[in-house]
């Protein structure tokens, strides 16, 4: 199910634009599918402590503020997320300290407590992101799933400033 | 464990026995093909030593579970699909057997 994926490139990396963001670099992947030809954008948001946050999107809601909410109805899920969790394997290899940390954004149909997207991403993760390598520490009441990096020394800093973000967002 | 109900799951919580006469046929065959991906020395070495698999349709592992409820643990997962995480030592392998209609993934590490 989650074996197929796109190619994709890194772009840039982008300076916050002003006050509001908060993170020090934001490195930008693209990659387009080819069941629907549309691009898709990967933002992976550097903030202290090596932690980075993932967001993707497709590139049509690039300028929407609810961007990270829309529900596409592709039907490609299994692929976007396994294309993301490559650009993850790849951005890890080439910075082997960072600790990751993604949100499942609830949608305007979720009524559960747990979105719909943590649960998937949860599911995923566990299944192709070794524990040896992360701690997976999840925070369900922001839906929110955490790769601990082992190498990283400041542990318990990563997890103040990921409550930090949170609690405050 | 985790699932939908986040609940253990227990085969006593299954009352309809009779559907697992049915499926026994079924569920020695994919006792093959476990047996026959966890002696894969390069899947265990991924795995770290704990394979997982994921079954579907979800009457089939009932079924194994049944059979082998002391021997293995079991996760459900949100989505219907079952996945198997722990196998024990003592599976034997049985050669001659032909799965059709299991479908047995195993997800490797890619970090």
């Amino acid at each position: 199910m989650f074996n197929t994926y796109y190619p994709f490139k890194f772009i840039t990396k982008i300076k916050p634009n002003d006050n509001s963001e908060s993170f020090t670099w934001c490195h930008l992947f693209r990659f387009k599918s080819s069941k629907t030809n549309q691009v898709y954008l990967v933002r992976f948001e550097e903030y202290s402590n090596e932690l980075v946050a993932i967001k993707f999107f497709l590139k049509n809601h690039r300028l929407s503020k609810a961007r990270y909410k829309f529900v596409t109805n592709t039907n490609e899920m299994p692929t976007i997320i396994r294309t993301c969790l490559n650009i993850l394997a790849t951005f890890s290899k080439a910075n082997p300290y960072s600790s990751f940390v993604f949100i499942g954004e609830r949608s305007e149909k979720d009524k559960e407590k747990l979105s719909r997207r943590y649960r998937i991403y949860k599911y995923v993760t566990r299944n192709f992101i070794s524990p040896t390598t992360f701690e997976h520490v999840i925070k369900e009441e922001y839906n929110l799933y955490a790769l601990i990096n082992k190498n990283h020394t400041e542990k318990n800093s990563i997890l103040n400033e990921i409550d930090y973000y949170y609690s405050n967002s | 464990m985790y699932g939908k109900a986040n609940a253990n799951l227990k085969i006593d919580d299954y009352k309809d026995y009779s559907r697992l006469y049915n499926h026994k046929k079924e569920v020695a065959k994919m006792l093959v093909i476990l047996s026959r991906i966890t002696s894969n020395s390069d899947l265990s070495k991924t795995r770290s030593l704990v394979p997982r698999f994921i079954f579907k349709p979800l009457d089939e592992l009932i079924s194994l579970m049944s059979e082998y409820k002391n021997d293995i643990e079991i996760e459900l997962d949100s989505y219907n699909y079952s996945v198997l995480t722990a196998i024990p030592a003592g599976f034997k392998f049985i050669p001659g057997e032909v799965i059709s209609r299991a479908q047995v993934k195993g997800y490797t590490y890619i970090l």
